[in-house]
């Protein structure tokens, strides 16, 4: 890898690392603070009017637990909108990981099942190779820097390591979420605040609506 | 034309927007199926309309649908018009709750 994070001398050659290197993981050593809610984007109002919206895990999450603020699910009537296949994937995973034998499986993939069948394959959309590059270069930066998530194996159990595989893994994909909603011209809808804060960092010019449950 | 000619006969998509175009052309196909689905499609072209229509929102739909023929852009439109969102459906509709312990796989 080139020193100092800075794509390869003279070449002009698209690669994964000048994809991946959009953010250099040297200059990142500090957690970034959190920033309070006036700061961040949480007025609908606020919106470029044109644009669609891509929905983050969350929004699909709070509205089968009846929790949508009522102008999110206003606009989400009102606007356009486009799924993220991550998105998608995070809710296909939940429900096909459930016991079939379990007694409550059925009221928890029910409801899954019906949001997925509602969502048009021609709706979706998938992230590129750049944003992968892109989302799987931020996640590190913000597992080492913000989520103290680059703990050695030596320092952890076996059952923490995972935990931390794991944690990683929701990361990348909240970062690939957010990268693909750019990628595709859309506002991310999020009830993810913690995670889209620190992604708005690297990235300030996206197009991001916040809200709290 | 013929008073039955049928929906999609004479599409030609531009060939200078095949990607969108592919989309588009999916997009429309879909909203026919569900229009099928639905039972709405009679699958002639039989009623004959005399409408007057803003010339830019025409040429605005006729790139976007990557169609020429004024009858396909009117009858593409009025597809993807017409056709039942899932989506906004079961947003505006769904009764099915996940209980707040829910927390997804990953």
């Amino acid at each position: 890898m080139p020193r100092g994070g800075a794509a390869e001398p003279g070449s002009r050659r698209l690669t994964a690392g000048a994809m991946a290197l959009l953010h250099d993981p040297d200059r990142h050593t500090r957690p970034f603070p959190r920033r309070h809610d006036s700061a961040l984007p949480f007025d609908p109002a606020a919106l470029p009017s044109d644009l669609p919206l891509m929905l983050d895990t969350t929004v699909y999450v709070h509205r089968l637990q009846n929790k949508i603020p009522p102008p999110i699910h206003a606009l989400v009537e009102a606007r356009p909108i486009l799924h993220c296949a991550v998105a998608v994937a995070e809710i296909a995973i939940s429900a096909g990981i459930m016991d079939p034998t379990h007694a409550t499986t059925a009221r928890y993939r029910t409801p899954l099942l019906g949001l997925l069948h509602g969502i048009s394959a021609l709706d979706m959309r998938a992230p590129g190779p750049a944003a992968w590059a892109e989302a799987g270069m931020l996640a590190g930066i913000l597992a080492r820097t913000q989520f103290g998530l680059a703990q050695s194996r030596t320092a952890l159990g076996s059952g923490a390591v995972e935990q931390q595989r794991e944690s990683r893994r929701r990361l990348l994909n909240d970062a690939l979420i957010f990268l693909c909603a750019g990628e595709h011209g859309a506002v991310l809808v999020s009830g993810n605040v913690a995670d889209i804060d620190v992604l708005l960092r690297f990235r300030p010019d996206s197009q991001v609506l916040l809200y709290r449950v | 034309m013929p008073a039955t000619n049928r929906p999609g006969q004479t599409i030609r998509r531009l060939a200078s927007a095949r990607t969108r175009g592919e989309r588009i052309e999916r997009h429309v196909a879909a909203a026919l199926a569900e229009l099928r689905l639905a039972g709405a499609v009679t699958g002639t072209r039989s009623q004959r309309i005399s409408v007057r229509v803003d010339p830019g929102v025409m040429r605005a739909a006729a790139a976007r649908l990557g169609l020429t023929n004024p009858s396909d852009v009117v009858n593409a439109s009025l597809a993807v018009a017409a056709a039942p969102d899932r989506f906004k459906a079961w947003w505006a509709e769904t009764h099915a709750t996940l209980p707040d312990d829910f927390e997804p796989a990953i």
